[in-house]
């Protein structure tokens, strides 16, 4: 029978095949082929996903947000379209190396390691109901996609910073590292990454607070998954200070990303499973 | 750095509180407390989501023990949010935002203002992207092309000739340098709305039943519930509730209107919001009495009562009154009353009076879910509780927040910031054209402020078109 997680299934194979030929892409950079076709499996997969999603919200008869499972196929989606668009910009296609191996990963979590009871279409709760809830949703994770695609690029700027420190190391592996982009240019795409994902996550938080506000009275009630999407926030205006009134550069604020994205991957996962509170479906 | 600064300023006869507000703006305009304060409030606030906010001590006593919840107690950590020390911080952060606010925007706000036409050759070549270009046309036939290019490219040009040469300077999105100062004052409305709510607002709760008028406290009007219902999905979960309130202000009937689960009403400046449901638990409107011969164990008869209403039983010389109930039994021995330990109808018990011949013989409570606890034996009688209708109340969620509609102000602004700062971006072109006997040099510089690997390629466009002009 054809449902959302046939269609969920397809995207899953496209991604790891988009992958596979973006990382052989990656060795075997000569052969444009085959990063040509990890651009164009993306574009398909990117494609099927976005009809998993339409699926399963027509099955659902409400926006596909309300639960871990949809939440990470939206993950996935604004992660590979923002990944597409910078592609598109800056023809920098080793970077798909990282970023779709990170969508590899977070599709591989819904679909094989998460229970199953994470998987059904649940009946809408009627907090949940709201406009502003599916503003904010979409929001949050459009922010939480340009943090994952700065994750990948720090972690490119460390690697390529290690090798070019470590200098004469030879080999197959040491000519991949080499073809990174310049470490200037990592870092100035690292900041735009977060110059993107701060402002959209900042529309996320306010229009969850509207939400609240319309739902309960209160904007802002202190939940751990409210506070911890401050603490996030702050780590990122941290980053920008650090960056923009103490010409922090390089290693420095790649750390400073990577820390932000693993708060991120404990405000989405970890609170939800970890610390007690509001947010428990998503 | 700072501090000889003031010494000096101290020692050119300064007073003391001159060199104390020195001091102090010297510390409050510095961005370096900025990223100190970000990490004292994200500290405080994982403490406050690693140990739960305002939970009744019992539960703190089981999770950390007696000693340890004191400490905790003691460290305001159970209310963290409010403790004196969070809002210090936050002061501190408002009064840095400000200070800096000041200091800053006025040296920012000469840059964007400035249109400095005319640089030197040798300054034009030490901008960071630049170049110098030749060509076999005169100035005056270039220097339309060469403006009317940046033009093109959406830059403002300014030009300014003398006999051998023309200076021009083309600029755009200068404001973008005044997005981050949008963002903090953003934030410090943002601040400015949530102590108007926390000092000015009030927020409540209510329980009605339907039918129930009940006046608001902190306001001068009340509500009355005309009807209350619930949709169900197909499983029977709850899909939404609905109230629909009636407001009465003065005696009058001001207006109608049916909320549900984000759909609030408001009335001068008071919300109400759809919050909860439930049965009453300390009232019903209808039971179901079944009456045995208390020997035989014969079923003798069924009686559906109104509370509080004298009702006859069939076959029977008996009537019955239910005159109490509460839906979570408890007996108090020390005052020897009864009440409902909780909302929840855990043990449902109703207080029947029972009369023979019209003489009350003895009031015993009765009990729904064990029928066998009735003892009395002042009739030959056996009476069950089979059943009853409690009256359903909705739950309101009251909440007056003056600084609500300034929090939206601010948090606008903080967005519309961020989207000027980071998409919005000052790039500045100065060029010279330079006069050599119907030959030109033109000199070529330029800058932005974010964003350079575009600006890179722009410029790099730009020169190359520039290059081109008349060839
Ligand atoms: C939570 C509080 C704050 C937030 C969210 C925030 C946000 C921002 C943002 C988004 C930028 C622009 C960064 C960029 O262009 O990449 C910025 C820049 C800046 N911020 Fe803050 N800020 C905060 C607090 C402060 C405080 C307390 C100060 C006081 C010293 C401060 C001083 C600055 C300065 C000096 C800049 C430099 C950029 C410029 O002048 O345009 N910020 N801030």
């Amino acid at each position: 029978m054809i449902n959302s997680f046939f269609w969920v299934d397809v995207t899953f194979w496209l991604y790891l095949t988009s992958c596979a030929f973006y990382v052989l892409h990656g060795f075997f950079y000569k052969n444009e082929t085959l990063g040509i076709l990890g651009t164009v499996t993306a574009i398909l997969g990117v494609a099927i996903n976005t009809l998993a999603l339409g699926y399963r919200a027509y099955e659902a008869g409400h926006a596909p947000f309300s639960n871990l499972y949809e939440s990470m196929l939206l993950f996935t989606w604004a992660t590979v379209i923002g990944y597409l668009m910078m592609e598109f910009k800056y023809k920098l296609r080793i970077i798909g190396t990282f970023v779709m191996s990170i969508v590899f990963f977070s599709i591989l979590t819904i679909v094989w390691l998460l229970p199953y009871r994470y998987q059904n279409i649940d009946p809408l709760n009627p907090a949940l109901q709201s406009l502003w809830l599916e503003i904010h949703v979409m929001t949050t994770f459009i922010g939480y996609a340009a943090f994952a695609i700065s994750f990948g690029i720090s972690i490119m700027y460390l690697i390529k910073n290690s090798v070019e420190k470590g200098g004469n190391r030879e080999g197959n592996l040491k000519g991949f590292f080499a073809r990174f982009p310049d470490l200037n240019i990592l870092d100035e795409l690292n900041y735009k990454s977060i110059a993107w994902g701060f402002p959209f996550l900042t529309i996320g938080i306010i229009t969850g607070a509207v939400w609240a506000n319309y739902a309960w009275g209160t904007y802002w009630s202190w939940d751990p998954k409210e506070t911890w999407s401050a603490i996030v926030w702050l780590i990122y205006a941290g980053y920008l200070h650090a960056r923009v009134t103490h010409g922090w550069r390089g290693v420095k604020t790649a750390i400073f990303a990577i820390i932000g994205f693993l708060s991120i991957i404990f405000l989405y996962w970890g609170v939800s499973f970890i610390l007690p509170g509001l947010h428990a479906y998503a | 750095m700072g501090e000889e600064k003031v010494e000096e300023k101290t020692a050119a006869g300064k007073g003391i509180w001159e060199t104390i507000e020195d001091k102090f703006i010297e510390i409050f305009s510095s961005p370096k407390l900025a990223i100190f304060i970000f990490i004292i409030l994200a500290v405080l606030s994982v403490f406050g989501t690693v140990i739960e906010q305002n939970r009744e001590p019992s539960m703190y006593i089981a999770a950390y023990g007696e000693k340890w919840y004191g400490v905790i107690k003691g460290f305001g950590l159970t209310d963290i949010y409010h403790s004196w020390y969070f809002s210090l911080t936050l002061m501190l952060l408002s009064v840095n935002l400000s200070v800096c606010f000041f200091r800053r925007l006025p040296p920012k706000w000469r840059l964007i203002k400035d249109k400095t036409v005319v640089m030197a050759e040798d300054a034009i070549l030490r901008q960071k992207n630049n170049a110098k270009l030749n060509h076999n046309i005169s100035l005056q036939d270039i220097k339309g092309a060469v403006s009317g290019l940046l033009k093109k490219k959406g830059y403002k040009v300014i030009t300014a000739e003398t006999g051998s040469d023309v200076s021009i300077f083309a600029r755009r999105g200068a404001i973008g340098r005044i997005g981050s100062d949008i963002t903090h004052v953003g934030l410090l409305i943002i601040f400015l709305g949530a102590i108007m709510g926390s000092f000015l607002g009030f927020k409540g709760f209510a329980t009605i039943f339907e039918g129930e008028t009940k006046s608001i406290p902190n306001t001068d009007f009340a509500l009355r519930v005309d009807k209350f219902w619930i949709e169900y999905y197909d499983d029977y979960k709850p899909k939404d509730f609905f109230s629909t309130l009636t407001v009465i202000d003065k005696g009058k009937e001001v207006f109608q209107k049916t909320i549900e689960v984000n759909d609030p009403l408001k009335y001068k400046g008071v919300w109400f919001y759809q919050s909860s449901y439930g049965q009453a638990w300390d009232m019903i409107t209808k039971a179901r009495l079944y009456v045995y011969d208390r020997k035989s164990g014969k079923f003798v008869s069924e009686v559906l009562t109104d509370f509080g209403k004298e009702t006859d039983v069939p076959n029977t010389n008996l009537k019955l009154k239910v005159v109490g109930f509460v839906a979570d039994f408890y007996y108090d021995p020390a005052s020897k009353e009864v009440f409902s330990k909780s909302m929840e109808h855990n043990n449902p018990a109703m207080q029947i009076e029972i009369y023979e011949k019209g003489v009350l013989k003895t009031a015993p409570w009765v009990f729904s879910k064990y029928p066998e606890a009735f003892l009395d034996k002042s009739t030959k009688y056996f009476i069950e509780a089979a059943g009853y209708q409690s009256p359903q109340y909705t739950g309101l969620s009251i909440a007056r927040d003056p600084g609500v509609n300034i929090v939206w102000v601010g948090s606008t602004l903080l967005t519309l910031g961020l989207f000027l700062s980071f998409f919005v971006i000052h790039k500045r072109i100065w060029i010279k054209i330079v006069d050599k006997n119907n030959k030109v040099d033109i000199y070529v510089g330029g800058n932005a402020n974010k964003n350079k690997i575009n600006f890179d390629k722009d410029f790099a466009n730009l020169v190359n078109e520039l290059d081109k002009i008349g060839r």
